[in-house]
């Protein structure tokens, strides 16, 4: 299994349980109906905080570095493929509901964020997804 | 002026266009209150028959043959900055509605049309944004 691969499936992985985790705390927000700026806030400043400390302890080299070639190419399509899914997908979630409900009707609040993570993980499924696949197909051919 | 830029200049004008035309469209069925599947399906026929011979027409060549090896890294980069970009404004679209209004409140749907138009719009503005951006300073640099 190349870098890349693995890659793929540790993103695969984590976007799932974080997705999963995400969903479960809107839903207990939506459910005690909370409210407050505050939340946003602390949700941008953990990651200001805790995310340059991972990027430094996890990537010690940059993506160029760590992929061959090969790798480098099949990294660039499926993200050219992930930005396809996630624009089709933005765009079922967010015209679907106008056409069938009608603009001037009303949809409950925590679909919104519903829409942020779904689009997420959408986004990073296709990407490892796309990743996996185009590996295997190379791999096929020899 | 290289054909990055130029490609940058008129991916930046399409986009504008289009969401203004867009914007107009859903304001005005917004208005009419315009409900059913039917406007939609048509929208997505004509797009799946217009986009392959708008692709032909104007993509004679792909990415990787019409850019040197140094736009190719600028096109790269700006598209990693874009879906940033892309990312923030979706997230603070979605979730600061949730945390001021609180997830049992409710929107209106004409909200996520505007949402969707207005996360292209931001994806497309940033990308050629800094293609522009990186080009002019990497010119500057000689």
């Amino acid at each position: 299994m190349t870098k890349l691969q693995k890659s793929a499936w540790f993103n695969l992985a984590g976007i799932t349980v974080l997705g999963i985790i995400g969903v479960a705390a809107i839903l207990y927000m939506a459910k005690t109906n909370t409210r407050g700026v505050e939340y946003v806030l602390i949700c941008i400043f953990v990651p200001v905080l805790v995310s340059p400390g991972l990027y430094i302890y996890c990537r010690k080299k940059s993506i160029e570095s760590r992929f061959d070639e090969r790798e480098r190419v099949i990294h660039s399509r499926s993200l050219m493929v992930a930005a396809f899914g996630l624009t089709i997908f933005l765009a079922c979630v967010c015209m679907l509901p106008f056409f069938v409900l009608g603009g001037q009707n009303v949809i409950k609040v925590y679909y919104l964020p519903l829409i942020f993570f779904s689009a997420l993980f959408i986004a990073q499924f296709v990407h490892s997804a796309a990743i996996l696949v185009m590996c295997a197909l190379e791999d096929d051919d020899g | 002026m290289s054909k990055l830029q130029k490609s940058a200049l008129v991916n930046l004008s399409m986009a504008t266009v289009f969401a203004i035309i867009s914007t107009a469209g859903i304001l005005f069925l917004t208005s009419v209150n315009a409900k059913g599947v039917v406007p939609w399906l048509i929208g997505l026929f004509v797009c799946v028959l217009i986009s392959p011979g708008v692709y032909v027409l104007y993509r004679k060549k792909s990415l990787e043959v019409r850019f040197d090896e140094r736009e190719k890294m600028i096109d790269r980069r700006a598209f990693i900055v874009a879906a940033i970009a892309l990312a923030i404004f979706l997230g603070g679209a979605c979730t600061l509605p949730f945390a001021v209004l609180g997830g049992q409140s409710v929107v209106k749907v004409y909200y996520l049309p505007l949402i969707f138009i207005a996360t292209v719009l931001i994806a497309q503005l940033v990308h050629s944004a800094a293609v522009l951006i990186m080009c002019a300073l990497e010119g500057d640099d000689g």
